[in-house]
């Protein structure tokens, strides 16, 4: 699938202005104060740009083109809308034209353009507007499809990767149809929660239709860091959260554990990956109510610094065979980080990329509904994510305070480049 | 010779304190200069001590009467599924879970056990097999051959009694024990999770919170000694809870759509409160010795 579009690395393509005046976005790019080299140079907010609130990085657009989608190995941002749809388009060309205009809409959001129409008053706007004031925000669009997709309603049964199985059922589950599955997903992260609203939201008015929303989830406050020199975030639960994640920076380990490569049964997934999405709801309350030392022993780590028990930071090693006095192990059997470490999973990682959320209360409980939207990448759930959650589900003590309510499973295919669009190879 | 009188009585009433967990140390809530939970020499510690001391064996001995009423209740149930009697056999099967329920979360350290007596369908691992009440309950519910599963849980109830018989639990550890009890219900009975065959929770939600309030009575004392205030508001919290669940109507005949919804809300809410408070005294009593160890 062909799409018009500049050369990866020009700059991006400028709308015309409707009313003579420029919004800051187009400003910026107009005067390539959007390149990096010239921000590091000048070390100062560009002129005609709001000055308060705006991090340098936030003015810096994130490529949508390249080998890989973005919003993977990117360095985390602070806030995520994740969207899954159910496709109605009537045969493949209405789900390719739709594939199209995504490919088109999330390289102009991404690089903080907004998106253009026919104009005029008399006419609904183009883009929908709540962006127009705002930086890019490092936004990343990423597109995924599940196995739903792979039916016989547009002949993808053939394409259908043998990695993209679907999940099995596990102990922690309470799922609600409502927030599982999807034909479609799609991951809009952004260090501003209105630009990521933003993305979701035109894409869905894009996609109507050929394709209806199942469910939307917000996330805030990153739970991981992917990104080297990313301080280590705090959950929901008071601990820190990715400590012993995958480097996205270390190309070995994403070669070895994240990107599909040429041994894909799927020629169209070689540079692509698996997005494993759970909302998994803590039982805030319990847990709040539990001791410390219960809290502590429950994760492996100690609570103030993120160090494993029995070591003195965050970054010692996590000794799963370090005894105390008593001859006992000093991080428990059922120690979440125990049972999640890679020595414990015949050497299986998993990139780990998710966000807190907190959705009100449970209605037939009164208790928040609030937890971890967990979200993951690995280049073969069937090796990776499914056996590790199997044992987490049976033997991880933090399984006492969560309940998995929604999950998916989405191939991720790879970047778009060279003027080819999201799913080239498949439609 | 307090100090030998002490070793002497606490030994006396087979308590004893875990060498791997050690009290906690928290601050009393009430700030007092003098702490009599940690100074040996008085009176009032050697009250405690034998306080203590009774509320493991009053705990110890409630835990047994319910083993023992389970194992009899699977074999009440042996007979009626043998003679063929499906109505007897769903009574006895309730009265079986709600057994369960009082020792549920001292089950927590035999997961082999637990597996066998009261596995959700949900949780057989992928090379496992649905065994333990909750077979029985589908065989039963939805018209199976209920024999085999029971004759299982009659082989397996009286490895719990013998397991659970081997604990002596502090008054802290019972008290986060009922905790936890309180917990499930939150997560589990009151969403209507556990009973996926019979749908009637109300079994487990009255059976967990009763068993709770039992484990309260046990410390209750000790607890009046070492923060009478908080004792006393975890009394009251009880009672409206108690007050709330009983208002669900008789257990095993409230199916789970029953149950209106701001009812099932009110108990939640109420549940929270509860465990919140007895969470509170627990940590109270940690100085006199957490968590607990099978004696030898």
């Amino acid at each position: 699938m062909k799409r018009n579009r500049a050369e990866p690395g020009a700059a991006p393509p400028v709308d015309p202005p409707r009313s003579g005046a420029l919004s800051r976005r187009q400003l910026l790019a107009r005067s390539g104060l959007a390149s990096a080299a010239l921000l590091a140079t000048a070390g100062a907010v560009p002129a005609g740009a709001d000055a308060s609130g705006t991090s340098p990085g936030d003015l810096i657009p994130i490529s949508f083109s390249g080998p890989h989608q973005a919003g993977i190995a990117t360095p985390e941002q602070d806030r995520m809308v994740f969207a899954a749809y159910d496709v109605t388009a009537g045969d493949v060309s209405g789900l390719a034209a739709l594939l199209a205009a995504w490919t088109d809409a999330a390289a102009r959001m991404t690089a903080g353009q907004a998106l253009t129409g026919p104009g005029g008053p008399f006419a609904p706007p183009a883009d929908t507007g709540e962006a127009l004031d705002l930086p890019p925000s490092r936004l990343t669009i990423t597109v995924g499809f599940g196995p739903t997709l792979f039916d016989d309603r547009f002949g993808l049964r053939p394409s259908r990767p043998e990695a993209l199985v679907d999940l099995p059922s596990f102990a922690v589950d309470d799922l609600g149809p409502a927030r599982t599955g999807g034909d479609l997903c799609v991951q809009a992260c952004a260090d501003d929660a209105q630009v990521a609203f933003h993305a979701v939201r035109n894409l869905t008015r894009l996609a109507l239709g050929s394709a209806t929303v199942r469910y939307v989830q917000l996330g805030f406050g990153r739970t991981a860091s992917p990104g080297a020199g990313q301080q280590t975030p705090r959950n929901l639960l008071g601990f820190r959260d990715g400590t012993d994640n995958l480097v996205a920076g270390d190309e070995g380990a994403m070669q070895r554990f994240v990107w599909v490569d040429r041994d894909s049964d799927q020629p169209w997934m070689v540079g692509g990956t698996y997005l494993v999405a759970r909302r998994i709801r803590v039982h805030l309350e319990a847990w709040d109510r539990s001791t410390l030392g219960d809290q502590q022993e429950t994760i492996g780590r100690v609570k103030a610094s993120g160090a494993p028990l029995g070591g003195s930071r965050e970054s010692d090693p996590v000794d799963l065979q370090a005894l105390g006095p008593d001859g006992l192990p000093l991080i428990p059997d059922g120690a979440h980080i125990r049972q999640a470490a890679p020595s414990t999973n015949d050497g299986e990682a998993i990139l780990r990329r998710g966000y807190s959320f907190a959705d009100g209360v449970d209605p037939a409980s009164g208790e928040l509904d609030a937890g971890l939207f967990f979200i993951c990448f690995q280049k073969d759930p069937r090796q990776q994510f499914i056996p590790i959650q199997q044992r987490l589900s049976d033997q991880d003590a933090l399984s006492e305070y969560v309940v998995h309510t929604g999950s998916g499973i989405f191939a991720c295919p790879p970047g778009t480049q060279d003027a080819q669009g999201l799913g080239h190879g498949l439609v | 010779m307090g100090l030998l009188v002490v070793a002497a009585l606490a030994g006396a009433c087979g308590y004893t304190a875990s060498a791997r967990y050690q009290p906690s140390g928290a601050t009393p809530s009430s700030g007092a200069a003098h702490d009599p939970t940690t100074d040996p020499a008085s009176a009032t510690a050697v009250a405690l001590s034998v306080a203590a001391g009774a509320a493991t064996e009053t705990y110890r001995t409630d835990i047994g009467n319910a083993t023992a009423a389970f194992v009899a209740d699977i074999g009440t149930l042996q007979e009626a599924v043998d003679g063929g009697d499906i109505g007897a056999a769903k009574s006895d099967e309730l009265a079986a879970q709600a057994q369960y329920d009082t020792f549920r979360q001292l089950e927590g350290g035999n997961a082999v056990n637990a597996s066998t007596l009261d596995e959700l369908a949900t949780e057989v691992a992928p090379n496992g097999s649905f065994a333990g009440l909750h077979a029985v309950e589908r065989d039963l519910w939805t018209s199976g051959n209920a024999r085999a599963d029971v004759a299982g849980l009659s082989v397996q109830a009286p490895v719990a009694q013998y397991l659970l018989s081997r604990d002596r639990l502090t008054p802290e550890a019972i008290g986060t024990t009922a905790v936890s009890e309180l917990g499930w219900v939150v997560s589990t009975a009151l969403p209507g999770r556990e009973e996926r065959f019979s749908h009637l929770d109300a079994v487990d939600i009255a059976a967990a919170v009763g068993a709770a309030d039992q484990a309260f009575a046990a410390i209750e004392p000790v607890g009046r000694t070492v923060d009478p205030d908080l004792t006393t508001s975890v009394a009251q919290v009880f009672s409206s809870l108690e007050a709330d669940v009983g208002s669900l109507g008789p257990p095993t005949q409230v199916p789970d759509a029953a149950i209106p919804t701001t009812l099932r809300l009110s108990v939640s809410q109420q549940v929270d409160a509860t465990a919140a408070e007895l969470a509170q005294l627990a940590a109270r009593l940690a100085p006199l010795g957490t968590a607990g160890a099978p004696s030898s």
